[in-house]
């Protein structure tokens, strides 16, 4: 089972994507804080994370840039999801090396769409093969 | 002399033990209050924790399953006291058919109503909440409130009332949003921006509008979003405020407007205003517009403006010219490479040394 990671220090977000991401068939782990997701990042890897950007702590970007730096993480997908939607946050979140970014408030079909949209990339997984 | 001292040191004295209660009273009343609320939004929450489960479900919905709704809809008394904090908030997040089912519950159930009855309230702090909840829910029924709440007694409710209105996308509320900048109760311009742009291209005939207002903000926030949203057909309305616009704070965001809409036609009014009879600020602007412009016929003018007696001029012009490629570059190379001591070979060379810079440390970061 495709294993997707959800961090977001507001609840009512968390556990709607976390929701929509298991009835559409993922294993989903949520956390509320960015410096906790990292930790269970390393421990485990998951096929996917969506990451709010403004956590207290470790923002999104702050994970986004920690999982770019690290060959063990560098090509785990990320998607982006935050209320900040300028040109320039947008910017920043793709130079940090997000994959995707969705601006809240958001559809929660949207989201799973971008998420199976994200894995089914050939650079979604370390042997180029999309996800199934 | 005795007694009047000794009486006015025990007036002093009751008066000083009397301020103490009071105090002591009101220090007592508000702990007592906060402790109030945090036990009552305590209950409230264990209330609300096993429907949590089913307003999630209906949020995150696809179709929207009329038993779901009907169950939700069926909360009476204490527990949808206690949901319907909780469905104003999770409906805020969400798009889709879904959220617009639960805020047809919320007006059915009154919240809106209530919502807009207590704009009027006379605490500032419950007015502000009221001004969110119709904010958050998107309705369009409480624009005309907000729109009142745009000239509030109190700073944060105007602010809150502007955002409402952002988030509503209320593009008839875009003219009243405008003329809130310059109000003596204002809303910061800051504010109102971002609610326009939340408004976005509906909001775009007022914004036009409000670039011939009487009120040197109202115009200079207008051309503004007009150059944040690339709005090409107001174009014209923006080269006549840089060409014709008393106010050089107006000339200046109408020429950074001009360069973030990009059109051809802006080369012109540009190139006039780096005239050296031009304020300076205004020249750096329309320098680095010209740059975002990235219109060729600009390298000429900005050639020579390597040589500007004004360092910010120069510099900004051999930066733009790093964003005409390739003549502009090709000009730049020239000009560093000449033996010449000058500053405009020195410029060429800062801008080039510069995206040498950047270039390595992109090619780092890659690697």
């Amino acid at each position: 089972m495709t294993s997707v990671l959800v961090a977001d220090d507001d609840r009512d977000i968390r556990e709607l994507v976390a929701f929509k991401l298991t009835q559409a068939g993922y294993e989903v782990r949520a956390f509320e804080d960015g410096s906790a997701a990292l930790q269970a990042m390393r421990a485990r890897l998951p096929d996917i994370a969506v990451l709010d950007v403004m956590m207290p702590g470790l923002t999104g970007f702050d994970v986004c840039r920690q999982l770019r730096a690290d060959p063990a993480t560098e090509s785990l997908p990320v998607i982006l999801l935050t209320a900040r939607a300028q040109e320039g946050d947008v910017a920043t979140g793709f130079a940090v090396g997000a994959d995707d970014y969705v601006v809240k408030p958001f559809s929660p079909r949207e989201l799973v769409s971008r998420v199976q949209a994200v894995l089914n990339r050939p650079q979604a997984r370390p042997d180029g093969r999309a996800a199934t | 002399m005795t007694s009047a001292s000794g009486q006015a040191g025990q007036l002093l004295r009751l008066a000083l033990l009397a301020i103490i209660t009071l105090l002591v009273v009101l220090s007592l009343l508000i702990i007592g209050r906060r402790a109030w609320r945090s036990a009552a939004e305590r209950r409230r929450l264990r209330i609300v924790e096993p429907i949590r489960p089913l307003l999630i479900t209906i949020a995150a919905s696809d179709e929207l399953d009329p038993e779901l709704l009907g169950r939700l809809a069926a909360l009476r008394g204490a527990r949808w006291k206690a949901a319907e904090p909780t469905l104003v908030e999770v409906q805020g997040k969400v798009r889709g058919d879904a959220r617009g089912a639960l805020v047809a519950l919320l007006d059915q159930r009154g919240t809106l109503r209530r919502a807009r009855r207590r704009t009027r309230r006379l605490g500032a702090v419950g007015r502000a909440v009221a001004a969110e909840v119709l904010g958050s829910t998107g309705n369009s029924i409480g624009v005309p409130d907000l729109v009142r709440l745009l000239r509030d007694r109190d700073a944060e409710v105007r602010q809150v009332a502007a955002r409402a209105l952002g988030r509503i996308g209320a593009a008839p509320a875009a003219g009243d949003l405008l003329r809130a900048v310059a109000r003596k109760r204002d809303v910061p311009s800051s504010v109102v921006a971002q609610a326009l742009l939340r408004i976005g291209a509906p909001a775009q005939l007022a914004l036009v509008t409000a670039t011939r207002s009487s009120q040197e903000l109202v115009r200079a926030v207008a051309i503004e979003i007009l150059g944040l949203t690339r709005a090409v057909g107001a174009g014209p309305h923006i080269r006549l405020r840089l060409e014709w616009d008393d106010s050089p704070e107006v000339r200046i965001r109408a020429a950074r407007a001009l360069g973030r809409i990009g059109m051809p036609s802006a080369l012109s009014p540009l190139l006039d205003a780096t005239r050296r009879s031009c304020p300076v600020a205004l020249r750096i602007v329309a320098v680095g517009a010209l740059g975002e412009l990235g219109h060729p016929g600009a390298v000429p003018r900005l050639a020579r403006l390597l040589a500007d007696p004004t360092h910010r001029v120069a510099s900004t012009a051999a930066r733009s010219l790093l964003q005409i490629s390739p003549d502009g570059v090709r000009v730049l190379r020239r000009t560093a490479s000449a033996e010449l001591d000058c500053s405009c070979a020195r410029h060429a060379r800062d801008a080039l040394s510069r995206t040498a810079l950047r270039n390595t440390a992109d090619d780092a970061e890659a690697a």
